[in-house]
């Protein structure tokens, strides 16, 4: 029986100047699941995951954190906030302390851990960020590239049950857009639940287990990352292109023998074996 | 990007504990200050001008700008202290330059040109010890020292924020002006004043902004009461307690005997 996380239930989020930032959105995170939040700028994506890390209170409907309605006291949050982390689309606006190892330092340090395993976790995040180099280094001196690996660096080290993360590639070079992906899926975990929102819809229709669509402050779609990729509705509304793999199968289906349909290649290496093994062209 | 705080993190003294620097540099501003003796400033002004050249490996052509920075405030302080007025009836002693404009005259006496001797050379040795400090030493690190010494936690988070938002600000302030400039912002004289204000209003409002999404961003990782984290390590050295002691030490013994 798969476990809910998150369960969201007519969430309405009005800012102070009266604009919807969330409609009435209601949605259902299960555990262990790698989800990529996919919508058009404005949807409301940001939004939605500082309402999943307590950082905004609902201005109606409920948010339940493993089955119970999440509270907003300091206890509460705190426990809250031990289990799910969130990296900010901007490095600069989580990245405050003047050195880059201290910075990382500063969420286990709240945590209350110990200072060896302090030590010894921060150590291990800057090793999988590859930001051990530069850990004397005050946050201004790095470039938007490496300010974005030190701030995943500094959740990576608090271990949280679900990742908040907002456009993590955006502003990256491939090599490191590669980096970051492939660190989590080495954090993916059956107990650890992913959520990353990105535009970058090849990235979303490769790697999720899940595709979340939201638009105009609401869940429009939710479910496999294929389908959601066949319906021009949602796809037109929530401004995504199609992923050029699987636009790329399309056309090959269309022009020549369509082999199995059902298996939608979903990488790059996928689709280049299905024109090896099936003789699709 | 501030020179002056790059220095601090890439120079000869960066490994150097930072209490060590902190009590050698304060202990000879403060000798120097409470003696106000010409010898022992200008003594300490040269081993400090020594250090930061030599040692922590400062550019001399940085450094003596950064010497020439408090120069005007001096200049303004100094005149007034040289030059005297009275009526051309009362008689002074000792004077050493003068000048009569009907029935005053304009002087500079013996007396005040000690005075002024004596304070441009404080000055300077004051300001060569502090500057000692923070072109050796990263503010980061002075602040985990005075965490060390018990300095109320809040105003030392206070200090960090702000030093952290020093950089933010010019960076904000940069990219701004860069892209007023790019579309002809500062084309003329009244462009640019009005280019200014909106760069000055924007700013404000983005010090709004940021000050919010840290508090988030803060809250997110499990902020409490304070700041804390892991310090760096740095372990100190005989040698260089030996050498600020003799130094310190040589000082006195040079005072005691004038």
């Amino acid at each position: 029986m798969e476990e809910h996380i998150f369960n969201i239930e007519g969430l309405t989020h009005r800012f102070a100047d009266g604009t919807f930032a969330l409609k009435d959105l209601s949605v259902t995170i299960q555990q262990g699941k790698k989800i990529a939040l996919l919508g058009n700028n404005g949807a409301g994506k940001s939004t939605l995951f500082l309402h999943l890390n307590g950082l905004l209170q609902p201005t109606g409907g409920t948010v339940r954190f493993k089955g119970k309605k999440m509270k907003y006291d300091r206890k509460a949050l705190l426990s809250l906030r031990k289990q799910v982390g969130i990296v900010f689309q901007d490095p600069d606006s989580q990245l405050f302390s003047a050195n880059v190892q201290q910075d990382i330092s500063f969420g286990p340090m709240n945590l209350g851990w110990d200072r060896n395993v302090v030590q010894e976790k921060v150590q291990w995040a800057m090793d999988q960020t590859e930001v051990t180099e530069m850990k004397d280094k005050p946050t201004h001196f790095l470039s938007l590239g490496q300010k974005k690996r030190v701030a995943i660096a500094g959740v990576l080290a608090m271990e949280p049950d679900v990742w908040l993360l907002d456009e993590p590639t955006a502003g990256l070079d491939p090599y490191f857009s590669r980096q970051i992906m492939a660190l989590l899926d080495s954090i993916h975990h059956p107990d650890k639940t992913i959520i990353l929102s990105t535009h970058d819809v090849n990235l979303a229709y490769q790697w999720a287990d899940e595709v979340v669509v939201m638009n105009d402050g609401k869940v429009i779609y939710q479910g496999d990352p294929v389908s959601v990729f066949h319906d021009e509705d949602i796809l037109v509304k929530a401004h995504l292109e199609k992923p050029w793999v699987f636009e790329m199968f399309q056309a090959l289906l269309q022009s020549r023998i369509p082999g199995e349909k059902e298996l939608v290649p979903r990488t790059k290496e996928e689709l280049l074996k299905k024109i090896e093994t099936e003789k699709i062209y | 990007m501030l020179l002056i705080d790059k220095y601090a993190y890439f120079n000869g003294l960066k490994d150097v504990h930072p209490l060590e620097k902190m009590i050698f540099a304060l202990s000879l501003m403060l000798f120097s200050l409470t003696v106000r003796d010409l010898a022992v400033s200008l003594i300490t002004f040269m081993v400090m001008s020594a250090l930061i050249i030599f040692v922590a490996k400062i550019p001399p052509s940085y450094y003596l700008k950064l010497l020439l920075l408090p120069g005007f405030f001096l200049l303004s302080g100094t005149l007034t202290i040289l030059f005297s007025i009275s009526s051309t009836f009362t008689s002074i002693p000792n004077i050493w330059w003068s000048w009569k404009v009907g029935n005053w005259q304009i002087f500079i006496s013996d007396g005040s040109i000690g005075t002024v001797i004596n304070l441009i050379t404080v000055v300077f040795s004051s300001i060569s010890c502090l500057y000692f400090l923070t072109l050796t030493t990263p503010i980061t690190v002075i602040l985990s020292v005075l965490r060390k010494l018990k300095v109320p936690s809040l105003l030392i988070d206070l200090i960090e924020l702000t030093y952290r938002f020093i950089f933010i600000f010019l960076d904000t302030a940069l990219a701004i002006h860069l892209a007023q400039a790019s579309r002809l912002g500062y084309g003329s004289v009244r462009q640019g004043i009005r280019s200014l204000g909106l760069l000055t209003s924007s700013l404000f409002l983005g010090v709004f902004q940021r000050s919010g999404q840290l508090t988030m961003a803060m809250n997110a990782r499990g902020y409490q009461e304070n700041l804390s984290y892991i310090e760096d390590t740095y372990t100190f050295s005989s040698r260089n307690w030996l050498i600020a002691i003799v130094i310190l030490g040589s000082l006195i013994l040079i005072y005691g005997y004038m």
